[in-house]
């Protein structure tokens, strides 16, 4: 079924549009003429062979040879556009990464003249003009963030983040994150709680062996989606409010839950959540800070790891995030 | 007596504002915008602390560290990489070469950065 599905799903000449490029440059496309050049030409040659030109086997050769012509012109015409198209995704690579390290040190100035400016280590600012420049740093860090975002994304599609495999125990990472997080959280009014729960299934294992949430990844990945998780729950809460993070055994897996009491995500915005850059309606005005790239990032992560990642929410109640990563030598 | 801070970094502004802040808590600093000035400095003047950005003019930040340490007059001298590089091959690769610690800069408040060199200097 899912073969048949794929089949009907492909749609060539939307995905040559995608790829900006002509259907003649267009390698879906090219493969497609290829495919029919090859089954028609079949036809016609059993055709003609079986019926008046059947006691003339070289026009059947000469078919033969024509045929193999036009398929070798489509297989060059092939090949050189995918080059083109590798071509192009390397520049782009390449581009990303100029422009995301050229643009950090200009940031890192600018970042750096507003702290000693707002250290008052420059002298003293009068509060209009302070207020101001509090703005342009928080408007700095936004870049900057966003800038360490597109990197990671950019290490990501290059298969580059992540090479750093080894054993992690969960539970160190969840507390970590946990330290790092407290004093962010009480910065705004959120209280930061941890509870790590042994339900019926997880009883079967010995909960205090290392191995029980212990799981083969990249340290920095797994805390980077934990660390997003907890950010965002954080940074959703209007005014006063508080984030639960739970961690679970379920079976084989570790299982990550971070609830918090703040916006939720509007009904309209739950499909797209997960998409590079998209922010929810609701929080683009509470909260500037976010790239719109956190979830797509887990996501990715997540995934290749064989987990799962995904939300329950309720707009203007809260919303509860989960992780599951497979445990190892379970 | 006040100690002498190397600041390695080809970028004007940051130069400027860095050198505000850490004339501003006390040290002398001496600045050097390539890696060759780097290294003749070092081996003039023996900074007690350098503070290295890695991609510079010349030689860069990886050399510059090679051959500081490679010199027995100046291998004790504390290295603070300062960077936007940020690859964990560049990171691995600077403290073996010696360094002490490895701090992007887009990452830390200038503050931060301060109180890490003062850490090292205590």
């Amino acid at each position: 079924m899912s073969i048949i599905k794929k089949i009907t799903n492909i749609n060539i000449f939307a995905q040559c549009r995608s790829s900006r490029l002509s259907l003649w440059q267009c390698p879906s496309f090219l493969f497609i003429i290829m495919g029919l050049v090859n089954v028609i030409a079949m036809i016609g040659t059993y055709a003609l062979t079986s019926t008046k030109y059947g006691d003339e086997p070289e026009i059947a050769a000469f078919i033969v040879v024509l045929v193999s012509l036009v398929l070798f012109i489509i297989g060059v015409l092939i090949v050189e556009n995918f080059n083109k198209v590798v071509e192009a995704n390397r520049l782009k690579s390449e581009f990303v990464s100029i422009v995301s390290h050229q643009l950090r040190s200009p940031i890192s100035s600018i970042n750096w003249t507003l702290d000693l400016i707002l250290g008052k280590r420059l002298g003293e600012v009068n509060d209009k003009v302070l207020d101001y420049l509090k703005s342009a740093k928080i408007s700095t860090k936004r870049m900057i963030a966003l800038v360490n975002d597109i990197l990671n994304v950019k290490h990501i599609e290059e298969g580059r983040f992540g090479d750093n495999i080894k054993s992690v125990n969960i539970r160190e990472v969840v507390d970590k994150v946990f330290d790092d997080l407290k004093s962010f959280a009480a910065a705004n009014n959120v209280e930061l709680l941890l509870e790590e729960n042994v339900n019926e299934t997880s009883e079967r294992y010995n909960k205090n062996s290392d191995h029980f949430f212990v799981i083969e990844a990249d340290p920095e990945e797994i805390k980077m989606i934990i660390q997003n998780l907890v950010e965002n729950g954080i940074k959703y809460i209007k005014n006063s409010g508080c984030v639960k993070i739970k961690l679970d055994r379920i079976e084989s897996f570790a299982k990550i839950t971070v609830e918090d009491n703040g916006v939720g995500v509007p009904e309209a915005d739950r499909k797209y959540l997960f998409q590079k850059f998209f922010r929810a309606s609701n929080v683009r005005s509470i909260q500037t800070e976010g790239t719109g790239l956190g979830l797509f990032i887990a996501k990715i992560i997540v995934e290749k790891l064989g987990g799962k990642i995904g939300f329950t929410s309720k707009e203007g109640e809260g919303s509860v995030f989960w992780v599951t990563l497979p445990i190892i030598n379970h | 007596m006040s100690k002498t801070i190397l600041l390695v970094e080809d970028e004007p502004a940051l130069q400027k504002v860095a050198g505000e802040i850490l004339r501003q808590e006390g040290f002398i600093v001496k600045s050097a915008i390539d890696g060759e000035e780097a290294i003749r400095i070092i081996k003039t003047d023996k900074p007690d602390l350098v503070l290295l950005d890695l991609i510079l003019p010349k030689k860069d930040g990886f050399e510059v560290l090679k051959e500081m340490k490679a010199d027995t007059q100046t291998k004790d001298i504390p290295v603070i990489i300062l960077t936007n590089l940020e690859g964990t091959q560049d990171i691995e690769r600077a403290l073996e070469l010696g360094a002490m610690n490895y701090l992007v800069k887009a990452n830390y408040e200038l503050e931060d950065i301060v109180k890490r060199i003062k850490d090292v200097l205590k």
